[in-house]
C-alpha cells in the first residue's frame, strides 16, 4: 500500500494536512486532517446575550466575517419575530455581494491561481503578472470598500445589527464608489478572460450540488434549497432536519451529510444550480469556458468563483439602483432599523457564504440569553465531498511522479477554497 | 555591498486570520514592503514553511496558541527571533475566544461533539502567558495603519509606541454621538485608542478590543454604568475582549 502525506498545506484559510493511501489498483482513500485548536464558539455563546452573537460569530473567520454576522442576525431575527424592511434587505445583499467579491478575488487569484501557473510563492507571482495582479487587487478593493462603507469596517462588521443598521451608510461615499462600477465590471471581465486561458486538470465525479434557489435572482440572501441530483426543492427547515453532523475520531471538524450522503456547496454548485439567474455579462463570459452544465469537475470551482465576481459587480450596481429608489421614500431613515423586544424563541437561517450554504441556529430564553447555538459552515458541508474527490483523483494520477501528484492534490484541495477556521469554529 | 534585508515572519496560530486580511486590505503598501524586508511564513502568500530554528529579526504572532503545534511553533519562533510582536487581540489578550474560560470547557466540548470526539481542548491563553512579548499591536482586528507604522519604525531602528489615548477621546475629537449619554454600554473611556473610535462611528458602544488604556479610571466608569445597568450586564461586557482580566474585578 502506497501512502501520500502533505503536512500543513498553506494558502488556505486555517490549517490542514492531507493523508492519502492507494489501497489497491481500484481503491484509494483520502482524508483531510484539520489542525485548528478548539475555540468552541457554539459553547462559549451559551448564557450570553443574543446581540453578542453577530459580533462573536463574525470572529469565526476573517475572510468571510460579513456572512457569519448577517446569518447570525437573520437567525436571531427569526427567533425574535422581527420583520425587516426592503431597505435593510437591499443593503444586506450589497454587503454579501461585496463579501463574495473580495473573498473570491483573494482566493481565486492569490490562493488558487498560482497553482495553475506553477508558482508557489506569491511574491514571484506578483513579479510575473504585475498588471493582472494590480487589476485583481483593485477589483478586490472595490468589494472591500463597499463592505467598509455599509458595514462600518472592512474586517468584522459593526454597523449591521439585529433589527437592521445602526447608521445610514455614507451615501456620498457609496455613490462615488459606485460611479466606477463600469470600469470594475470591465476589469472583472478582463481578469476572467486572462484566467480561463489556463488549462484546468481533467477530472470528473458526479455529485449532489446543493445551493439556495430563488426565482428571478442568483440566490444569495434567502430561498429554498435545491438538490441537483434529483432536482428537488425543499424548504430550509426540511434541509436542516435532513442534515447530520458526524463526529470523527481525533478531528475537530464534523463531516456533514444530507440524508446520509455527501454533497457539494459553493461557487460551482451555485453555477450548476442557478446558471439561468446569472447577470448578462457573467452569462457572456461563461460561453468562453466552452463547457456544458452541470460541470462535474471540481477544479472549475476556481473559474466559477471568478465568474461570480463578474456577476456580483453587476448585481451590486442593480442593488444600488434599487437602494437609491428606496432612499427617496418618506421615512427612509426610520426603515433602516426595526425596534423589538426580546422574547423566547428559536430561529435559524441559511445564507450563501462565498464557500456555500451557511447555517446559524439559535434558541433564546425570555431575557434574550442564548440557550442553544449551532453553526454549520460550508467547508464542513463539502469536506466529505472533497475527500471522495481526492480518493478518486489519487487513482487517476497514481502513475505521475510523486512531486507532481502532491502538487495536483494541493491544487484540488485549494480549488475547493476550504476554510478550516470556519469549519472548526 | 548589498544591504541586508530585515527578515520578518508573520505567524498565524489558531484564529480567524482577520488581522492578516486587515494587512492585505492595503495590498499596495504590503507589496511595497518587499523591497525593504523579506517576509517569511506568511501562509496566505507562500507554500514554504520556515521553522526549525530559522532566524528572524521580527516575528508577528497572530491568533491563539490552541494546539500543541501552535505552542511549539510559538516557542520555536520566540527562541529564534530578536523581536516578537503580538498581533491583534487574540495574541494580546486571548481575544474573543478566551470567553471559553467562563464556561466549563469539558462540558461544552462534550456538548458540541456529543461526547464522541477525542481531541485536545486547550485553555485560551494570551501569547505573553507562554513567551516574552516585546510589543503589542492591539485590536480585533488590528488597523493596517498601525501595522505599517510599526514596521516602518522598526526598519529605522526605532521602538514603536502606541499613543495612550482612550477611545473616548478619539470619539469626541471626531464629533461622534456619545452612546454612554444615551445609556448604552460603552467602554470607550477606559479602552486604549488608536482605532479612530471606528465602532462609535457606527453607534456601537466600545467593548474594549484594544485593551485597557494607561491610567484608566475604571472605577469611575463602572460607577457611571451602574446608574443604568446591572452589575452582571457590566461584567459580561468587560468579559468579551478580556478587559475584565486586565482590571481584576
Amino acid at each position: 500500500m502506497k501512502t501520500i502525506e502533505i503536512n500543513h498545506i498553506a494558502k488556505t484559510e486555517g490549517h490542514l494536512s492531507f493523508v492519502g493511501a492507494l489501497i489497491d489498483a481500484d481503491f484509494a482513500e483520502a482524508r483531510i486532517e484539520t489542525e485548528e485548536g478548539a475555540r468552541l464558539i457554539e459553547g462559549i455563546m451559551l448564557g450570553r446575550k443574543f446581540f453578542e452573537a453577530p459580533i462573536i460569530t463574525a470572529r469565526i473567520c476573517g475572510i468571510c466575517p460579513i456572512v457569519h454576522n448577517l446569518t447570525s442576525i437573520k437567525a436571531l431575527e427569526q427567533a425574535l419575530n422581527i420583520k425587516v424592511t426592503p431597505e435593510i434587505i437591499v443593503l444586506r445583499k450589497m454587503l454579501i455581494n461585496a463579501q463574495w467579491i473580495h473573498s473570491h478575488a483573494l482566493h481565486a487569484f492569490f490562493l488558487s491561481f498560482p497553482d495553475l501557473v506553477g508558482i508557489s510563492n506569491n511574491f514571484d507571482f506578483v513579479k510575473k503578472y504585475p498588471k493582472e495582479v494590480e487589476t485583481a487587487l483593485e477589483l478586490r478593493d472595490w468589494g472591500v470598500q463597499i463592505s467598509r462603507i455599509i458595514g462600518g469596517r472592512t474586517v468584522h462588521p459593526i454597523n449591521s445589527v439585529v433589527g437592521g443598521f445602526n447608521v445610514e451608510p455614507d451615501f456620498a461615499e457609496l455613490n462615488e464608489l459606485m460611479k466606477s462600477n463600469k470600469k470594475v465590471l470591465d476589469q472583472a471581465g478582463r481578469l476572467f478572460d486572462f484566467a480561463v486561458k489556463q488549462k484546468l486538470p481533467k477530472f470528473e465525479r458526479p455529485t449532489n450540488y446543493v445551493s439556495l434557489k430563488t426565482k428571478g435572482e442568483y440566490a444569495i440572501y434567502d430561498g429554498k434549497v435545491l438538490f441537483s441530483d434529483n432536482n428537488s426543492l425543499d424548504n430550509a427547515e426540511n434541509f436542516i432536519q435532513g442534515v447530520s453532523e458526524l463526529v470523527m475520531p481525533n478531528e475537530k471538524v464534523k463531516r456533514v451529510q444530507h440524508l446520509n450522503r455527501s454533497f457539494m456547496v459553493g461557487a460551482l454548485a451555485r453555477l450548476n444550480n442557478n446558471f439561468n439567474e446569472l447577470n448578462p455579462t457573467a452569462k457572456q463570459c461563461f460561453k468562453k469556458l466552452k463547457i456544458k452544465l452541470p460541470c462535474y469537475n471540481s477544479f472549475y470551482n476556481i473559474f466559477a468563483q471568478i465568474l461570480e465576481v463578474v456577476h456580483c459587480v453587476e448585481e451590486t450596481s442593480k442593488l444600488f439602483v434599487e437602494y437609491c429608489v428606496l432612499r427617496e421614500n418618506k421615512d427612509f431613515h426610520k426603515k433602516l432599523k426595526i425596534s423589538f423586544k426580546p422574547n423566547p424563541g428559536r430561529g435559524y437561517a441559511l445564507m450563501e457564504a462565498p464557500r456555500g450554504v451557511l447555517l446559524h441556529d439559535y434558541e433564546l430564553d425570555r431575557e434574550g440569553n442564548i440557550i442553544h447555538c449551532n453553526i454549520i459552515t460550508p467547508t464542513a458541508m463539502f469536506l466529505s465531498n472533497l475527500e471522495q474527490d481526492l480518493g478518486k483523483y489519487l487513482l487517476e494520477i497514481k502513475n505521475k511522479p510523486a512531486e507532481r501528484q502532491k502538487q495536483l492534490i494541493k491544487t484540488l484541495i485549494r480549488a475547493y477554497d476550504p476554510c478550516i477556521s470556519c469549519a472548526t469554529h | 555591498m548589498k544591504e541586508q534585508k530585515l527578515k520578518i515572519a508573520i505567524i498565524s496560530l489558531t484564529g480567524c486570520e482577520g488581522c492578516c486580511f486587515a494587512i492585505l486590505d492595503w495590498p499596495k503598501k504590503f507589496l511595497a514592503l518587499r523591497t525593504k524586508i523579506e517576509i517569511k511564513n506568511f501562509r496566505l502568500f507562500e507554500e514554504d514553511v520556515h521553522f526549525n530554528a530559522e532566524k528572524f529579526d521580527i516575528a508577528f504572532i497572530e491568533g491563539s496558541p490552541l494546539t500543541k503545534a501552535d505552542v511549539d511553533r510559538l516557542k520555536d519562533v520566540r527562541q529564534n527571533s530578536k523581536t516578537l510582536i503580538a498581533l491583534g487581540s487574540c495574541a494580546d489578550l486571548g481575544g474573543i475566544y478566551h470567553l471559553k474560560k467562563y464556561q466549563d470547557k469539558n462540558k461544552i466540548f462534550d456538548h458540541i461533539y456529543r461526547g464522541e470526539a477525542v481531541a485536545d481542548n486547550f485553555d485560551v491563553l494570551a501569547v505573553s502567558e507562554l513567551v516574552k512579548v516585546d510589543y503589542v499591536i492591539p485590536g480585533c482586528p488590528i488597523t493596517a495603519d498601525e501595522f505599517f507604522n510599526f514596521v516602518y519604525q522598526l526598519l529605522i531602528g526605532k521602538s514603536p509606541i502606541i499613543k495612550q489615548n482612550p477611545v473616548c477621546y478619539e470619539c469626541q475629537v471626531r464629533g461622534f454621538e456619545c452612546v454612554l449619554q444615551n445609556n448604552e454600554l460603552c467602554l470607550g473611556p477606559i479602552t486604549q485608542g488608536g482605532c479612530e473610535a471606528i465602532c462609535l462611528k457606527s453607534k456601537q458602544g466600545c467593548w474594549g478590543c484594544r485593551g485597557l488604556v494607561e491610567d484608566a479610571e475604571v472605577d469611575n466608569l463602572i460607577k457611571k454604568l451602574k446608574e443604568k445597568r446591572s452589575e452582571k450586564e457590566i461584567m459580561k461586557a468587560l468579559e468579551v475582549f478580556g478587559i475584565k482580566e486586565q482590571i481584576n474585578v
